[in-house]
């Protein structure tokens, strides 16, 4: 099997992988040349002459190689191409298995807008929207006129929160228009996009699916993605705070019967929007792993990867619903390079000091180890750290003496996050939503009472030694210290 | 006069207070005055033991009177000037106006779309352009409000960090 993915994805299914049995390729960048995941997998193709940086993306590079080195089956992981239906169609014209679903369900899914429509023929609660795709801005201020604002544009083969703006009033329409399409058109290649009502401060709860080949879908749970900030999740629990065995139900029962809808045969994810009220409105589908896997995989206690790789050989499912038991509860750290203090802007460098704590219920996916490079052509994840207990505020504790024990430095990164959010009354009562990042955190990260002090004092003292390392140098030989002459001075 | 005390600083940026340093083992920050006592490890590291607590700390970078170091993953931007040197210039009626502001890239990429043009009137929180890095389109936005003198870069240009811009001019704008 070849995975076409890097970094924490890539080392996870190589896991899995080499536990079934199943010899695993990895691809050598020009970008990433000493990645920790190329230590992980069996066999390296070297690519690293794809000097544009796009080698994940070259479809025709990546079957050629995989035909080469007669490569049974194609995993794209999450990202890249795990969700381009081109892909799915060349590996299955070219007699490779691909870790998905078929083109057909990729495409339908993929398009936001059909998709929509395929929730709203299951009966999944759907928000208003545009009938049609927009592709002008005189037809985007028409749309939104008549949902009522505020409305989010969101592109038609978006996700992970590119190509999504959101507009509170027409003045603005037509600027976030250009921008939501054009980030669309870079990123995904088609510059179409649809307007839908913006539900104001929801919870955004999805619901992973398992689906095989034979007519088979069941529900995993929910996962509570609520934490986020520029619509990309920074933090994931399961099961939700807010969910009781109701809802439970409701939200399993909705996503199960769109996946009979479409006939979908892999594993899955069922996003929603959830009101105050408990109202749920069906956002999209992912049809591939998800970064936040591991949180399921913590409570309810099956390896997805191994579950993908099985459906997708056309396994019939041995799992029944009722088999599904939530064990304790699980939560999930996105250890990024981003500077919190600059409105989460992705850093990158190299990671000096990586210490994280070892326990048994402290699960640590990562792609690199200290003194790797963090390259600035792919996205900022360091790390996940996953975290299980018997319920949420054992949980809690636990993440909290994680977070005192933890060192990363070199790169910024969101560690300085997670400890302000573990000290917040809201969050730790389970009461947030998506807008808890910008109304509810003063500022995203938290300082020790002492840290300004002991900033003033290190700058003073450099500072200091500067001036007198200059002094000396260049005035006289004074064999005290600017501190102590400071000192001097005021006596 | 006490222009000739140098035992007085103000510190700006990160952080704006007035210290003072008592002794090597106290400093005075903005009329507190708090235990403080500061040596470094062997891995180039400082420990601050401020009152009963040690603080880590690393000097990322010191370029004349400018220091960047980081604490508990948090970085502080600081400026130290002399008292003394503060008040003589007030003094002799120097005020420093910057009236010339340089919008940086706050990181490489891509700038996607120039959104203003020379002589365009902007107001702070005003979106200068958009700039593609790591996937993702970035809105920057003007600090201040003025007026653009100049353009430096095109749609489509490549930027590294910290490569100047735009300059906006907010001398004609009465705050």
């Amino acid at each position: 099997m070849l995975i076409v993915n890097r970094g924490e994805i890539a080392i996870r299914i190589a896991k899995t992988a080499k536990r079934m049995g199943i010899k695993t390729y990895g691809l050598l960048t020009a970008q990433d040349p000493n990645a920790l995941y190329l230590e992980r997998v069996d066999e390296i193709i070297d690519v690293s002459d794809d000097n544009m940086g796009k080698v994940f993306l070259n479809i025709e590079r990546l079957i050629s190689e995989a035909l080469a080195h007669n490569i049974d089956a194609i995993h794209p992981g999450y990202g890249f191409l795990s969700e381009n239906p081109e892909i799915a169609a060349a590996c299955h014209k070219n007699n490779i298995l691909f870790i998905g679903p078929s083109a057909e369900i990729i495409s339908l899914m993929g398009d936001k807008e059909a998709a929509r429509h395929q929730a709203e023929h299951a009966q999944v609660p759907v928000l208003p929207a545009s009938k049609t795709v927009i592709t002008t801005p005189q037809e985007a201020i028409a749309a939104a006129d008549e949902i009522g604002y505020p409305v989010i544009i969101k592109a038609v083969a978006g996700g992970g929160g590119k190509g999504m703006r959101i507009v509170k009033a027409e003045k603005e329409l037509e600027r976030m228009y250009r921008i939501a399409s054009n980030e669309a058109l870079s990123a995904f290649g088609n510059a179409n996009v649809f307007i839908e009502k913006y539900l104001e401060n929801p919870r955004h709860i999805e619901i992973q699916v398992l689906a095989d080949k034979h007519g088979n879908a069941i529900s995993l749970y929910e996962r509570e993605c609520s934490i986020q900030r520029k619509h990309q999740k920074l933090f994931e629990e399961a099961p939700s705070a807010f969910i009781t065995e109701e809802l439970r139900d409701k939200l399993s029962k909705d996503a199960v019967q769109l996946c009979h809808q479409v006939k979908y045969d892999h594993i899955g994810t069922v996003e929603f929007l959830m009101d105050d009220h408990g109202q749920h409105y069906f956002m999209e589908m992912n049809t591939r792993i998800q970064v936040e896997h591991p949180v399921t995989e913590s409570i309810i206690g099956i390896d997805l990867i191994e579950q993908q790789l099985l459906v997708a050989q056309g396994y019939a499912l041995r799992l029944k619903q009722e088999d599904i038991i939530i064990n304790g509860w699980a939560m999930e750290l996105r250890i990024n390079a981003e500077d919190v203090q600059a409105n989460f802007s992705p850093d990158f460098g190299v990671i000096e000091k990586k210490e994280f704590p070892r326990y048994d219920f402290l699960r640590c996916d990562s792609g690199f180890e200290a003194g790797r490079v963090i390259p600035d052509c792919f996205d900022s994840l360091i790390a996940k750290l996953i975290i299980h207990g018997r319920n949420r505020k054992e949980v809690i504790e636990k993440v909290r003496q994680v977070l005192a024990e933890s060192t990363l430095s070199g790169v910024k990164n969101t560690l300085p996050f997670f400890k302000a959010l573990f000290n917040h009354p809201e969050f730790l009562a389970g009461d947030y939503n998506t807008s808890f990042i910008e109304t509810k955190l003063n500022k995203p990260y938290h300082t020790e009472p002492e840290e300004e002090t002991a900033a003033i004092a290190i700058a003073l003292h450099a500072y200091l030694n500067q001036v007198s390392a200059f002094n000396e140098e260049h005035l006289e030989n004074k064999p005290i210290s600017t501190w102590k002459q400071v000192r001097q001075s005021t006596l | 006069m006490t222009v000739n005390k140098t035992n007085q600083f103000i510190v700006s940026g990160s952080i704006n207070s007035k210290v003072r340093i008592d002794s090597p083992t106290a400093l005075t920050i903005d009329d507190t005055k708090q235990a403080c006592a500061i040596h470094t490890d062997d891995n180039q590291n400082y420990l601050v033991k401020v009152g009963n607590k040690t603080i880590r700390g690393e000097l990322i970078s010191i370029k004349q009177n400018q220091c960047t170091i980081s604490i508990n993953g948090n970085t502080y931007q600081l400026s130290i000037d002399n008292q003394h040197v503060v008040e003589r210039k007030k003094h002799l009626g120097i005020v420093e106006e910057l009236t010339i502001t340089e919008i940086k890239a706050p990181l490489p990429g891509k700038v996607c779309e120039v959104l203003i043009s020379e002589e365009s009137q902007v107001a702070a929180g005003d979106p200068l352009f958009t700039l593609e890095a790591m996937k993702m389109h970035n809105e920057i936005c003007s600090p201040v409000a003025g007026v653009v003198t100049k353009i430096l870069v095109k749609s489509d240009e490549t930027v590294s960090s910290d490569q100047i811009l735009i300059e906006v001019d907010s001398t004609d704008i009465t705050p």
